[in-house]
């Protein structure tokens, strides 16, 4: 990383002392080891929960939209609510691996690995909401703009829906090449790493690219990695915006604001953030990697909670300031309705989940609580998914007109997709803690109190960067 | 450049010009190449080819280059041409001779009579390659002008039902007619034998037009001693007739002129929806309250200066007022009713009031009406009404109603919905003092019924005594509408040959030995007395579907008729005699005039008015009649707009109609009033159990805005357990309730008796296509009175605001195609609702389906209440795709399979759309249907009635409304061959071709001289949400009520 000293009066990173080749084994041990019982269990119920969402879904196809508890006023309700919060979920890994990264928060860099994954998983999540809530998913192809011969049909540039489209494809693109360019190092140390000859080995090493660990390697990866990391802050933005705009740009009371582009972006990262804390802190644990998740990473990661926290808070009142303001009857009516109306309780659950829940982290002794962060994590992702779920349901199942008022109640095939959803996330996120290192063994060297000057001497010649590769080199 | 002249050599010997070497230069190869003839010897010389690569190894393979190549040509090219199958091939066979009427692809048209009721409207069945696919209203037709109830609409589905009965049954087995007719001849052979100890006896419907009733007569010449009895289940003609026996000694139902009619007092007759023509009488209630066109005079306008000054007080807006041309005639409709009708629902003063009370307060109005009337035998005719305790609270009403009904004097009309020969005679009563009859009453032109020989009762007491030898029930099905029906199904089994002649193995057609399986009206020859000299002609629309035969047939087969003679020839034969020297304008040839009669559907002719002479005192005895004790709770029992008397209960799309009041579908309920309910602890789907002397029903509760606090309403027609698939088990059967209250005097089923309810454990949601019933302030709709109307056409509906727009908009050169509603016209009737369907092969979808809130209609009617819960406003608006110009459905839409056309019209590309839902999100009416499972029904035979014209849609894709663009594409197309341009009201959608009265007018908005374009300037005239700048390409009217000064 960057060769600047740094100051013996920041704390370190890494809370024990710790060599690199300590480091390189502590981190690729679990890769090494047969899966535990912890494990098998927990991929056990993550399996069983995809394959209960893999039947809901393939029932749901098969059979028709009308297995959900839609209608004909209430065009939308799980399935994108479930959508937005996947989508949500994703931005704290490239909020994280990202705009942290060109902030130089060094903290990130043994939590951007595993968050980053946990953005690829969320948005594989999100990204399937959209396919199997079409009436004909086997057509979804026709949002694709490719050339065809059925006359000039194309698709519609105005519709938000298609923006969302190239929104999320790009985002899993730019998501995925970060993600595995920031991967190749530790490939290469898990491929040196591997008995000669295996399977491991090969597969390590087609992952490493060919990687010497050279300083020139370096040179190059560095620069990648910091122009990818310039690629994706934007997307940060622009995702989550894009995604308020499939509500921003209707006409409905209750959507049609101009608010929403920097509301939903807050609270992606708010839930996103909540979501890398559920994860991890499970994870340091499992794992007993308390030295390198510290609590001083959850403790900045609350604070990122408490700040993104306060923007929703804001924004909900705001939404009903303006809706009081405007005048407008339908938007009035709209809010009321959401405050006070048959979907109150959803309603209050986000608030009292969202707004109320982040106070608490006011204080240190429980933003420094691994148990209780964990317990709000839960909270906020509760939350979270109420919002979008209040957001789309209360403002489509009573608009203009009276006559087509009517309630919205899920069916266990929309439950069961949602847990499945679940399922397959952390199928896949258990699955990734046994074949890749959960933590950046490259990035995480270049934290370790190890090169870093003594108090009152001149900052070390050699780069953490370079020095990571000769331990590289020597775990070999 | 220059070419080098030196030349190369390759050998020595070439260099010299040996011959060999030259020799070989000139061939192309130096070697034989193994093909050709060259081949063959190879071939003959090392035996048969090797196939490549099963060539030995060492011996050199046959196959060459080329060969391999025309081998591997011809497999891809065999592979392309297997490739090339196509699916299972289902031929189409042509006409081999083509009928000379049949154009593939084009419309037929058939003027008819409806088979829906007994009113018999004219009808016109549109027909696509010999299958009828539409029923439309015959607009040339006299009485029902081109309108067609929900009903009629629906009647084309029950042509196709595949419940019906498929050919005669014996002892419910499929048998044949000759055996059938062997075994009704010789029952009634065998009856008649006995010596009328045990008589041939038929019981049929109160009207069943002219000639059904002379093949009856035919029948009993052929056997002496048959008796005919005449049975109506809801009672409305027959007491009607009834009444009219007795005061006029004329046994009709008589003509109603309600578009004549200043004020309408209606004693609870529903009849815009279900009393003896609702279509007709739909007609004339819109006639009677014409409004004219107020262009809405702007601001801008030099005409508006003027009017500034008196603008701007306490007016429904601010700015000019729109001062309409002066109102000639819009009449008043007072309804007094124990529950809320269709009726009830339009009327400018309702009044609740217990069935109890009705009489009473019937007769306490032409009491009232006696005091002010000058009639010459006045004294007679107050004589006549019986001295009944007047219903507390409702003097001042009545005082006003009879104050105003005499204002009216011969302008005023009195209706009752109560079938009680009673009841009907108080109302005749009271016409004859108002001096109505001859104006708003018809009653020398009024249709005659058959009286039958004897009554209902009557035969039932033979029945039970024995004495019935043989029976027929002839249309009717007793067992399943009559509220005694156990008596006779008891009393059943001492009648040796029972026959039913249905189109379905009924309730009643279950209990006969023999099923003569009628045709269905559609595949009939007959004819209807639409009133005294039209008599409307039914034609059938297409050959029987299965093998069944016309009731008139199988009458005049048991008749001992010739085989020749049919239906169509006795039709012919009467018309021939009876009606063509008659007939008024007809082609002097009986031939033309035939012709003419089956293009037209109907016939008009000179008949001698009715010669019947008014006497009071004998109808004095009948009006004392049944009347009722009040009761803490009373039944009332009624017809939905839908379901009428549960004749048509298989019909899935009646079923699925909403009900116009409660919107309810698939069921019928207890309906109680708010504070009733309230005081029972009761909430709507409650099971009730609902007693009347030792008969009761368990059914779900409704609180129904709008009953009468002593009343729970039930309607009659469901409970059906023979209609077949769809209708079995739909509701319970209310007819029971009334048996017990029955008095044996009484001819007909009555509606009303004291009950008593208690709660039932459970609770069985009611399914219903609204469920919001209120308005919520919001300024979907617009009214105003008619005094606020002569004051400004535009009150309370400002004219639009001028949206600033950052784009000019879409420009339509051509055409811009929109629809104005007229809200004061619209009752709510849902015959659009119905019309739609069938036109646009709309699904119906099932009761599950609709209370999830997935009905698939595309034109719906709203309903709104409105004020104190117990006698509520009602406020009905039709609604569907409004067309915006702005249409927010089109921009969300990431596929582009929604979009505009050039003529203005919101487009649905079926085959493109994926099924996001977004659009229908982002629909401000909510008018997008989503087809969430495949709905498709692939029954042989039900399909038939699909529109071919219209795509049937697949699962997962929206649809709505399309403005019938098959009709303005089928007009357009017309128009270019004939060479001719569009005329205005060419087009007619299907939603507006249904609507009795005349409420929706299709047309273009770039002609300013159209119809529509007029309706869009009025001052009434507004677009629903203009102010999201969607551009509504629908225009509504404000509604206008005539309440009167406040009471």
């Amino acid at each position: 990383m960057s060769d600047h000293a740094l100051s013996h009066l920041r704390v370190p990173l890494v809370a024990e002392p710790r060599t690199l080749g300590q480091i390189t084994e502590e981190i690729a041990a679990p890769l090494d080891r047969p899966p535990g019982r912890q494990f098998l269990i927990a991929f056990g119920i993550a399996g069983s929960l995809l394959l209960l969402g893999v039947g809901m879904v393939t029932y749901q196809i098969a059979t028709g939209i009308g297995t959900w508890g839609l209608n004909k006023t209430v065009g939308w309700a799980f399935d994108i609510t479930n959508f937005v919060f996947w989508v949500g979920i994703g931005h704290a890994g490239t909020l994280i691996s990202a705009i942290l990264f060109l902030f130089r928060q060094k903290w990130r860099t043994s939590i951007n690995r595993s968050a980053e994954a946990m953005t690829l998983f969320a948005v594989m999540c999100a990204g399937l909401f959209p396919i199997i809530h079409m009436g004909r998913p086997w057509l979804a192809f026709f949002a694709m703009p490719y050339p065809n011969t059925r006359g000039s049909l194309w698709v519609n540039p105005r519709s938000p829906l298609l923006w969302d489209v190239f929104a999320i494809s790009t985002y899993f693109t730019i998501s995925a090449v970060f993600w595995y360019v920031g991967l190749i190092p530790d490939f290469a140390t898990l491929r040196d790493r591997a008995r000669p000859g295996s399977l491991k080995k090969l597969l390590y090493g087609i992952g490493a690219f060919g990687w010497t660990g050279s300083a020139r390697t370096w040179h190059r990866y560095e620069t990648v990695y910091g122009l990818l990391a310039g690629l994706a802050t934007p997307l940060v933005l622009s995702v989550h915006t894009i995604v308020s705009m499939d509500f921003a740009t209707s006409l409905l009371p209750g959507w049609h604001a101009t608010i929403f582009p920097p509301y939903f972006v807050a609270g992606a990262v708010f839930s996103g953030f909540a979501m890398v804390l559920t994860l991890l802190i499970i994870a340091r644990h499992v794992l007993g990697f308390q030295h390198l998740i510290t609590i001083r990473h959850l403790e900045n990661m609350c604070k990122v909670i408490m700040v993104t926290g306060g923007i929703v808070g804001v924004a909900y009142a705001t939404e009903m300031f303006t809706a009081w303001y405007g005048g407008n009857t339908y938007e009035r009516y709209a809010f009321m309705n959401r405050a006070l109306g048959p979907y109150a309780w959803a309603y209050w659950t986000m608030v009292s989940c969202n707004v109320l829940t982040p106070q608490l982290l006011w204080f240190k002794k429980i933003r420094t609580n691994p148990w209780l962060i964990f317990v709000l994590s839960i909270f906020i992702n509760i939350g979270m998914w109420f919002e979008r779920f209040v957001i789309i349901v209360t403002s489509l199942h009573r608009d203009f007109v009276p006559s087509s008022w009517s309630m919205y109640k899920p069916t266990v095939v929309e439950v069961g997709t949602l847990v499945g959803s679940f399922g397959l996330f952390f199928t896949l996120f258990l699955l990734f803690t046994r074949v890749l290192p959960m933590v950046s063994i490259g990035e995480v060297k270049g934290v370790l109190g190890f090169g870093r000057p003594k108090q009152g001497q001149a900052a070390q010649s050699e780069a953490p960067g370079l020095e990571a590769a000769k331990a590289q080199q020597v775990t070999a | 450049m220059t070419q080098s002249n030196r030349r190369y050599w390759q050998s020595l010997a070439a260099r010299t010009g040996d011959a060999q070497v030259r020799a070989l230069a000139e061939r192309e190869f130096p070697e034989e190449l193994p093909v050709g003839p060259a081949a063959r010897e190879a071939v003959a010389a090392d035996g048969p080819l090797v196939p490549l690569g099963k060539a030995k190894p060492g011996s050199p393979s046959n196959y060459t280059r080329r060969d391999f190549f025309s081998v591997m040509g011809l497999s891809a090219a065999a592979a392309s041409l297997a490739a090339c199958t196509r699916a299972p091939v289902t031929k189409v066979v042509p006409y081999l001779t083509k009928p000379e009427e049949v154009t593939p692809g084009t419309a037929n048209w058939y003027a008819s009579a409806c088979g829906g009721c007994s009113a018999q409207c004219g009808v016109l069945y549109k027909s696509r390659d010999g299958r009828p696919i539409k029923v439309e209203g015959n607009p040339e037709h006299p009485v029902s002008q081109g309108g067609l109830c929900a009903v009629g609409q629906a009647t084309v589905l029950s042509l196709y039902d595949a419940s019906r009965a498929r050919g005669p049954l014996s002892a419910g087995k499929p048998t044949s007619w000759a055996d059938l007719d062997q075994a009704v001849l010789a029952g009634f052979a065998k009856a008649q034998a006995s010596n009328n100890a045990k008589g041939v006896r038929v019981l049929a419907r109160t009207q069943s037009g002219p000639s059904f009733d002379a093949a009856l007569g035919k029948l009993k010449a052929a056997w002496p001693g048959l008796k005919v009895a005449r049975y109506d289940p809801s009672g409305q003609l027959s007491s009607l007739a009834a009444a009219h026996q007795a005061l006029y000694g004329a046994h009709v139902v008589p003509g109603y002129r309600f578009d004549n009619a200043e004020v309408i007092a209606s004693f609870a007759a529903d009849f815009l929806g279900t009393w003896v023509q609702p279509v007709a009488f739909a007609r004339q209630f819109a006639e009677g309250r014409k409004l004219p066109l107020a262009p809405r005079v702007v601001e801008s306008a030099p005409e508006g200066a003027e009017r500034e000054a008196e603008g701007g007080d306490e007016g429904g807006h601010e700015g000019p007022k729109t001062v309409p041309p002066a109102v000639g005639h819009y009449s008043r409709l007072w309804q007094l009713e124990p529950a809320l009708s269709l009726t009830g629902s339009n009327a400018d003063q309702r009044v609740p009031l217990a069935p109890s009370e009705l009489v009473p307060a019937l007769a306490g109005l032409v009491r009232r009406l006696g005091a002010r009337s000058a009639h010459a035998q006045r004294d007679a005719l107050l004589a006549a009404v019986p001295a009944l305790p007047e219903p507390p609270g409702a003097g001042k009403t009545l005082d006003r109603l009879a104050a105003e009904l005499s204002k009216a004097g011969a302008k005023g009309l009195v209706v009752t919905g109560v079938s009680e020969p009673a009841a009907q005679v108080l109302a005749a009563l009271g016409n004859e003092l108002l001096g109505a009859v001859g104006n708003t009453v018809d009653i020398a032109g009024a249709a005659l019924l058959d009286a039958g020989d004897y009554t209902y009762d009557e035969l039932v007491a033979e029945v039970e005594a024995g004495k019935v030898g043989a029976l027929v029930f002839a249309g009717v099905n007793p067992l399943q509408t009559h509220p005694e029906a156990k008596r006779l199904a008891a009393a059943l089994g001492r009648v040796e040959l029972k026959i039913a002649i249905a189109d379905r193995a009924d309730e009643t057609g279950r209990a006969c030995d023999h099923l003569a399986t009628d045709h269905a009206p559609a595949e009939s020859w007959g004819d209807a007395e639409a009133r005294r000299g039209v008599l409307t002609v039914r034609q059938p629309a297409l050959s029987p579907i299965f093998e069944t035969r016309a009731a008139i047939d199988s009458l005049l087969r048991w008749a001992k008729e010739p085989a020749a003679a049919s239906a169509y020839e006795l039709l012919r034969e009467r018309l021939k005699a009876e009606v063509f020297p008659k007939a008024k304008g007809a082609p002097a040839a009986f031939e033309a005039f035939w012709r003419k009669a089956l293009r037209d559907g109907f016939v008009e002719f000179a008949e001698a008015p009715l010669a019947g002479a008014l006497d009071p005192a004998r109808a004095a005895p009948l009006a004392l009649g049944s009347l009722r004790a009040a009761a803490d709770l009373e039944l009332w029992l009624y017809q939905k707009v839908a379901l009428r008397d549960g004749a048509l209960a298989n019909n899935a799309w009646l079923q699925e109609l909403p009900d116009p009041v409660s919107k309810v579908v698939w069921d019928n309920y207890a309906c109680l009033s708010p504070k009733r309910a309230a005081a029972l602890g009761v909430t709507d789907g409650q099971l009730v159990t609902v007693s009347a002397g030792g008969e009761s029903i368990t059914l779900p509760a409704l609180v129904q805005p709008g009953t009468h606090e002593r009343v729970v309403a039930i309607a009659v027609g469901y409970g059906r357990t023979a209609a077949g698939e769809v209708g079995n088990k739909v509701g319970v059967n209310a007819a029971p309730l009334a048996g017990a209250r029955r008095s044996s005097d009484m001819a007909e089923a009555l509606q009303h008796g004291a009950v008593t309810l208690t709660l039932a454990a459970g609770n069985r949601p009611l399914a219903r296509s609204q469920v919001q019933a209120s308005l919520e302030g919001r300024p979907h709709i617009r009214e105003a009175t008619l005094e606020q109307f002569a004051e400004d056409a535009g009150h309370d509906n400002p004219a639009e605001e001028k949206l600033g727009t950052m784009w000019d908009g879409p420009k339509y050169p051509g055409r811009k195609w929109g629809l104005a509603i007229d809200l004061s016209a619209c009752t709510g009737c849902s015959a659009c609702v119905i019309g739609c369907q069938a036109e646009n092969n709309i699904v119906a979808v099932g009761r599950d389906e609709v209370s999830r809130g997935r009905d698939m209609a595309w034109m719906r009617i709203d309903r709104y209440y409105a004020g104190d819960p117990e006698n509520p406003a009602v406020l009905h608006q039709p609604m569907l795709c409004q067309h915006c110009t702005n249409a927010p459905c089109e921009t969300v839409c990431p596929v582009l399979a929604t979009v505009h056309s050039e003529e203005g019209l919101n487009q649905q590309v079926y085959n493109r759309c994926v099924g996001t839902r977004y659009c229908s999100n982002n629909c401000p009416p909510k008018v997008r249907r989503f087809n969430w499972f495949a709905y498709r029904n692939d029954s042989e035979v039900e399909r038939l009635v699909l529109n071919p014209d219209v795509v049937v849609r697949s699962r997962g894709v929206m649809e709505k409304c399309s403005m019938c663009v098959q009709r303005i594409q089928e007009a357009k197309a017309e128009t270019k061959r004939a060479g001719e341009t569009l005329k205005d009201g060419q087009i007619q959608t299907a939603c507006q071709q249904s609507c009795s009265s005349q409420a929706i007018v299709f047309g273009d908005l770039n002609d300013p001289k159209s119809r529509l374009a007029g309706l869009v300037r009025d001052a009434r005239g507004y677009r629903l949400l203009s102010e999201l700048n969607i551009g509504p390409a629908i225009t509504y009217l404000s509604r206008i009520k005539n309440p009167g000064a406040a009471s």
